[in-house]
């Protein structure tokens, strides 16, 4: 599914503000909205922040992914990104297919090393560019990366937000779930509620999450742009029309 | 690394671990509270892989984003295409590649557009065009079969053409 624009925006936006001031960004394959959000937060607000994408010229690892990996489980990646076909109400990601294994419905593109990134990165900021019942659930299908481990597994980090183009959820480390943090301009609850799989919790006031602000706009455009199109020329193009800046 | 098997830090509760029942699980023998996850080594008989230039002697220039190096370590016998065979001898790293030794290479054969009709590096881009007519193509046997006989059952030369042809279009 293809989100409108300003859409894409938002949750580019939102995902940059999950990224603070000083911490190690890794951004991995088919993440054009995350590869913006890491520069993005770089650009506006975490000018300390290192962020490496997969797939850009700056890549500093000599080894490619397996690098990568070893860095992260060595214990350097602050944030990870991922996303899956389906993601339940206890964080479990599925990347592998859905309906039964043996003879999936979709067959989804697969895990691609997020059983181990999950747990090494310290925060995973997941992301859903369509939040409907059928993609957000109760319970994933196949778990692929699951959103806790079993006892006596050591695991550094786990999920800490996820963002869709309707919501931002925080995630309750207590209780294994989500609970809403904002709504989308525009959004209800009830309308947010129809459009997810699962029993939606709040803690508190439920507030909107704040439009893309000048500032924000301004450094997508000016500093997020270039490097973008490095990687994403496609994504790129769609998001800011074919003139330059 | 020649080794038996690998922790990996991660996988536990995943059902990964249903499909794979070679996957396992060991107490840490340094720390008995702790379980890991354990892989078997694999040891591919052939690798192969792109790379942007190679040498008659086998070393190779490939891309620093790709795990071929360890793909050329662990198999036994690694051939690699290259753009371009170059004299040589590539002598060691160049910003922006990573080098792999001859040692691990047993063959280099030149193809030119090689990694057509994703991209190679600098040389060329992702050819989208061609990726949307794959996939629109792929969608049913006989449009799969019509690819297949356009760009795979024809001669390299043939293919090549279309690819130059497919990159000047853009995007």
């Amino acid at each position: 599914m293809t989100l409108e624009r300003e859409a894409e925006i938002l949750m580019i936006c939102a995902l940059a503000r999950e990224i603070r001031d000083g911490e190690r960004v890794g951004v991995g394959t088919l993440s054009p909205l995350c590869a913006a959000a890491a520069w993005l937060a770089q650009a506006h607000h975490a000018p300390r922040a290192e962020v490496v994408v997969l797939g850009h010229p700056d890549w500093p690892f000599y080894d490619g992914s397996k690098e990568f990996f070893d860095w992260a489980q060595r214990g350097r990646l602050d944030v990870f990104f991922l996303s899956g076909g389906q993601i339940d109400r206890r964080g479990n990601i599925n990347l592998t297919a859905v309906g039964p294994y043996a003879s999936p419905r979709v067959r989804l593109p697969g895990a691609a090393g997020s059983a181990v990134l999950y747990y090494a990165a310290r925060r995973t900021i997941l992301f859903k560019t369509d939040h409907s019942p059928r993609g957000l659930v109760e319970q994933v299908d196949f778990v692929t990366a699951p959103g806790r481990a079993p006892p006596g597994f050591r695991r550094r980090g786990g999920p800490a937000a996820l963002v869709t183009p309707r919501a931002v959820f925080d995630w309750d480390a207590d209780q294994a779930e989500w609970v809403v943090r904002s709504l989308s301009p525009g959004e209800t609850w009830d309308g947010v509620q129809a459009a997810t799989g699962f029993a939606l919790a709040a803690r508190g006031a439920v507030g909107t999450t704040p439009p893309p602000g000048s500032d924000e706009l301004y450094c997508l455009e000016t500093l997020v742009r270039p490097r973008l199109a490095e990687v994403y020329p496609e994504f790129t193009h769609r998001l800011f029309g074919a003139t330059e800046p | 690394m020649g080794l038996p098997f690998i922790p990996v830090p991660g996988l536990a509760g995943s059902d990964i671990m249903r499909m794979r029942p070679d996957f396992r699980t060991l107490t840490n023998p340094y720390d008995p509270a702790e379980t890991v996850v354990v892989v078997p080594a694999l040891v591919p008989d052939v690798a192969v892989f792109h790379a942007d230039r190679a040498d008659r002697y086998g070393n190779v220039l490939t891309d620093p984003h790709e795990t071929n190096r360890i793909l050329a370590q662990a198999a036994e016998i690694t051939i690699v295409t290259a753009e371009e065979i170059v004299a040589g001898p590539l002598r060691g790293p160049e910003p922006g590649f990573t080098f792999v030794p001859g040692l691990y290479v047993t063959a280099v054969v030149e193809a030119p557009l090689g990694s057509h009709p994703a991209g190679c590096g600098r040389r060329y881009g992702v050819d989208a065009a061609h990726l949307r007519e794959y996939a629109r193509l792929a969608r049913t046997e006989a449009g799969f079969a019509e690819y297949l006989e356009r760009y795979v059952m024809v001669p390299a030369e043939t293919y090549r053409t279309q690819a130059v042809a497919g990159i000047g279009r853009g995007r």
